[in-house]
């Protein structure tokens, strides 16, 4: 009797890094700070680089279920470089993106993540948000949310919602031109 | 099929162990019943002492009636039942399985009052909240997966649909409700449907039900000096507090901690009130405390409030309790 359709909401996962508080920036855009509150979203992936402990405890603040990575200027002892979470019928890798050479080039994140078995691949340090597909596999990098990311330049500050569903991942793209932009982009599942 | 009249035959079938007495009421509103228009005159002077386990299966027909959620027309009442279970499903469909966003510009961080993120967000804390209170309620009776989601529904849409906060104590009176339908012995009755219905009307009822109005405990001070000043003037002594009582028995109107037939019986009196309810509750009320009286009133304020606090534990004849409070209550007409 039930047409096929989505199922109705899924789960959500913040996708964010690269914040470098307070060496490159100050804190979150506020347009930023305004929309990411406490409660919304299921997971937080964390690309690296946050910056001092009141940033990192902030981001805790967003989901009980935080993930963090080691980025190149991250110095807590007890942050992985590397890790691995199942969402449903998704697995995830997660990685700053320093340890990768070239730096953001899809070929080589691409063997990292059929190393690790993934479907899909989070990852930081280029400063760029950007959604790929590559074979079977998905790279994401949600840039940096304060635009902030390393010494050189500025970038477009960014992050990314994911929503979780079990045959795609809708994809949440916001960025900070002036405005807040959002677009969306799907990824199905493809095994 | 669908304009079958409603059975009321059955509720004579089965009379074994019942007193006389209790069969001959359950004959004569049966009789009632039997009427094309019911008479609620009638059928309230039969039914106001409350209905014990021996005269519960009239419960589900009155409760309806005096709700207003059958009309006074019997040939109605399949109906009503029917065309109710329809609009509930829709609701349901409507308020609780929603599809996806539809809104090209919505977005899961978006707090405008159209987006369905939003509004996906806004209830899920609702039916949190709601469910917090819910596995703790009538936990004997309604434990059971599937009544705690019913429960948890009835409440959630009431609250949605109209626009309301929801405030522990609803979580009690909609399980009274719905215990009632459930455990109806005729099947026909014991819908989801009808509970939500039936809370709905009590709701819009009981409109500002869970505000504590001091002129009402002021109220019922009075009447209580009025009634029996020595057991008055002993608990004002000891310094008691009668707006602790209030809460307990004028808001949550006696449906919480009792045993459930208990509560069951204590509605059946005030549904059969009508337009008195708050009169007859006072009268209840009082009715307990000259019934705890020899406790009462040799108690200090630490033993008062433990024998007030725990009413439901107490060894009291609820029947003997009722009683009087229907005669306080004509006693207070004449004056």
């Amino acid at each position: 009797m039930a047409e096929e359709y989505d199922e109705e909401f899924g789960e959500l996962g913040l996708v964010i890094g690269d914040l470098n508080i307070p060496s490159r920036a100050s804190d979150l855009p506020p347009q930023f700070k305004d929309l990411l509150v406490p409660n919304k979203v299921q997971y937080v992936f964390c690309t690296g680089n946050v910056g001092n402990r009141e940033t990192t405890d902030w981001l805790k603040t967003l989901s009980g279920n935080t993930h963090f990575v080691k980025g190149d200027f991250d110095e807590a002892k007890d942050i992985p470089e590397t890790k691995i979470i199942q969402i449903g019928s998704w697995k995830l890798a997660l990685v700053h993106g320093h340890q990768i050479v070239p730096a953001g080039d899809d070929e080589s994140l691409y063997a990292f993540l059929k190393e690790m078995e993934a479907d899909v691949l989070i990852t930081g340090y280029t400063g760029v948000a950007k959604v790929s597909a590559v074979e079977k596999k998905y790279i994401i990098n949600p840039g940096s949310v304060t635009g902030g990311f390393n010494g050189q330049q500025t970038s477009i500050p960014s992050f990314l919602i994911l929503e979780f569903k079990k045959e795609k991942i809708q994809v949440f793209i916001y960025t900070l031109d002036g405005e807040v932009k959002i677009d969306k982009q799907e990824l199905p599942l493809q095994k | 099929m669908q304009n079958q009249d409603f059975d009321i035959e059955s509720l004579s079938q089965n009379l074994v162990g019942i007193s006389n007495e209790n069969q001959q009421l359950i004959k004569d509103v049966q009789n009632i019943l039997r009427n094309e228009i019911v008479d609620e005159d009638g059928l309230i002077k039969l039914c106001q002492q409350g209905f014990t386990n021996q005269t519960s299966r009239l419960r589900g027909i009155v409760w309806r009636l005096l709700l207003g959620y059958f009309p006074l027309n019997r040939k109605y009442w399949t109906q009503v039942i029917i065309k109710n279970k329809d609009n509930y499903n829709n609701i349901k469909i409507e308020n609780i399985k929603k599809a996806p966003p539809q809104n090209k510009n919505d977005h899961p961080l978006s707090r405008n009052t159209d987006s369905d993120w939003n509004n996906h967000f806004q209830d899920q804390q609702l039916w949190s909240k709601i469910q917090k209170d819910v596995i703790r309620t009538r936990v004997k009776e309604l434990g059971k997966e599937d009544y705690r989601e019913m429960l948890n529904r009835i409440l959630f849409l009431c609250c949605k649909l109209n626009k309301m906060d929801y405030v522990q104590g609803m979580n009690e009176f909609a399980a009274l409700i719905l215990y009632m339908c459930m455990s109806d012995p005729n099947e026909k009755l014991q819908n989801e449907s009808d509970a939500f219905y039936c809370f709905m009307i009590l709701m819009t009822n009981l409109k500002n039900n869970f505000q504590l109005q001091k002129e009402k405990v002021r109220a019922f001070q009075d009447l209580l000096k009025k009634v029996d000043w020595k057991l008055h003037d002993h608990l004002v002594n000891q310094k008691m507090d009668f707006s602790i009582l209030y809460v307990k028995w004028f808001m949550i109107l006696f449906a919480q901690d009792f045993h459930i037939d208990d509560s069951l019986r204590i509605w059946d009196c005030l549904f059969c009130q009508k337009n008195n309810r708050e009169e007859f509750l006072y009268c209840l009320a009082i009715s307990f405390l000259i019934q705890l009286r020899e406790e009462l009133i040799v108690g200090d304020f630490g033993q008062i409030l433990l024998i007030l606090q725990n009413l439901e534990k107490q060894d009291i004849n609820l029947s003997e309790v009722i009683q009087r409070a229907h005669l306080l209550q004509k006693e207070q007409k004449k004056c």
